[in-house]
C-alpha cells in the first residue's frame, strides 16, 4: 500500500517559477527602461555603434554582448538589476527598414531564454541629428561628431537601422528585454 | 428415454460427478478480493479528490493585492499616470511621511487606505536603493509578529537614480 497526495499546482502556487514572480520582473523591466529613459542614458546606448564597423563597440566576434549589457551607463544599470540577481537577460532591439518591414537585432544575447522568460519594451524614437557615442572608459558614453544622416549616407552603411522616414525623423527603435533566472 | 440435460445430473467421462455451480471459476476468496479492491479504490477517490481541488477554493488573494498595490504606487499614485516607473520627489516625500495629500494623487496619508486595502490587511513600503533603506512606510513585521508576507517589487526612478520599491502584504 501506498499513499499518493494528490494535489493541483496552480500559476499562483508557491515556486520558484509562479506567475507572481514574473509578473514582478516584467514590471522591473519596464521600470529599468522607464528609468534610462527619465535619466537620458537608454539613447546614448542605442547609439553606442562603432562609425567604421557598424557593430556596438567591444562586441564579441559574432557582433553581440554575451556576458551583460553594454559598456554604457544604462548597461550597468542592467547589470547592477539583473545579473546580481542571478537573473539573465537578452537585450532586442526592433526597428523598421524601408519597404516597411521589421528587423530585429540582437544586442545582448545571453542564450535561449528559459520557459518563464518575460519581456517588456520601449519605444525610443531616434531623430536624423543624433550623433553617434563613442566608450568613455570606465563604463561611459560620449558623442561624437557623426550624425546618423552622415553616417547612413556613408558607403560602408554602417549604422543597424536605415533612415526610413523621410524628414527629421530617423527611424523608431523599440527596445526590448528578455529575462529570465538563471 | 431422453437423456438428461439437467448439467447438475451430467456425468463426465470417466463417471465422475461434475457439479454445476462449482465449474465455474469463481471462489468466495476472489470474490472477497474483489470487493475488497474495489471498497478501496472508492475510498481512496472519495478521500483523496477534495484535495486536488483544493487550491482553486482556496482564498490565496496576497500575491495580486500587493501587485495592484506595487502598480498603484509605481504607476499612478505617486508619479504621472503618464509617465509610470517616475517618481515625484515631493509627493512621494509626503507620502512616506504620511502627510495628507495636497496636491498629490494618492487619497490618504495611511497607507493602508491609501491603496484601498481590506481592513485587517497590514501593508509596508519601503523604497531602498543598493539595499539601503531610503524611504519607509507603514507596520513591520516584527509589529504584528507575522512572519510570512508578500512582496511586490518594483524598479523606479526616483530623485533621477534607479530606486526599488517594495510593497509587504500580510
Amino acid at each position: 500500500m501506498f499513499a499518493l497526495q494528490v494535489t493541483a499546482v496552480t500559476p499562483l502556487t508557491a515556486s520558484t517559477s509562479s506567475q507572481h514572480i514574473e509578473n514582478q520582473q516584467r514590471s522591473v523591466i519596464s521600470g529599468v527602461l522607464a528609468d534610462g529613459a527619465e535619466n537620458g542614458t537608454l539613447r546614448p546606448t542605442l547609439l553606442f555603434v562603432n562609425n567604421s564597423t557598424g557593430h556596438f563597440h567591444a562586441v564579441d566576434d559574432d557582433g553581440r554582448y554575451a556576458a551583460g549589457g553594454p559598456p554604457t551607463p544604462f548597461g550597468a544599470s542592467l547589470n547592477r538589476t539583473f545579473l546580481d540577481r542571478g537573473i539573465a537577460f537578452n537585450l532586442n532591439l526592433h526597428y523598421a527598414v524601408t519597404t516597411g518591414d521589421r528587423r530585429t537585432r540582437r544586442v545582448v544575447y545571453a542564450g535561449q531564454p528559459s520557459d518563464n522568460a518575460v519581456s517588456a519594451t520601449r519605444t525610443v524614437t531616434l531623430y536624423d541629428d543624433d550623433v553617434l557615442y563613442d566608450p568613455d572608459p570606465p563604463g561611459g558614453a560620449v558623442p561624437t561628431a557623426n550624425t546618423l544622416t552622415e553616417v547612413n549616407a556613408a558607403a560602408n552603411d554602417s549604422f543597424y537601422a536605415p533612415d526610413a522616414h523621410a524628414g527629421p525623423l530617423y527611424n523608431v527603435v523599440v527596445v526590448e528585454v528578455v529575462v529570465w533566472r538563471m | 428415454m431422453t437423456a438428461t440435460t439437467d448439467p447438475r445430473a451430467r456425468r463426465s467421462a470417466d463417471g465422475e460427478r461434475a457439479p454445476g455451480r462449482d465449474r465455474r471459476a469463481q471462489t468466495t476468496i476472489d470474490f472477497a478480493t474483489g470487493a475488497g479492491i474495489f471498497l478501496l479504490t472508492v475510498a481512496f477517490v472519495v478521500s483523496f479528490v477534495p484535495m486536488a481541488f483544493e487550491p482553486f477554493t482556496g482564498t490565496e488573494t496576497r500575491p495580486i493585492v500587493a501587485d495592484r498595490a506595487a502598480n498603484q504606487l509605481a504607476g499612478d499614485l505617486l508619479g504621472d499616470p503618464g509617465d509610470p516607473y517616475v517618481l515625484d520627489e515631493a509627493c512621494t516625500d509626503a507620502f512616506f511621511a504620511g502627510d495628507p495629500p495636497t496636491d498629490c494623487r494618492y487619497g490618504d496619508g495611511d497607507p493602508a487606505t491609501a491603496l484601498g486595502l481590506a481592513s485587517g490587511t497590514h501593508v509596508n513600503v519601503t523604497l531602498e536603493r543598493d539595499g539601503t533603506v531610503v524611504l519607509a512606510t507603514g507596520e513591520t513585521l516584527a509589529d504584528t509578529g507575522s512572519t510570512n508576507a508578500i512582496t511586490a517589487q518594483r524598479v523606479v526612478s526616483y530623485d533621477g537614480r534607479r530606486h526599488r520599491l517594495f510593497v509587504r502584504v500580510w
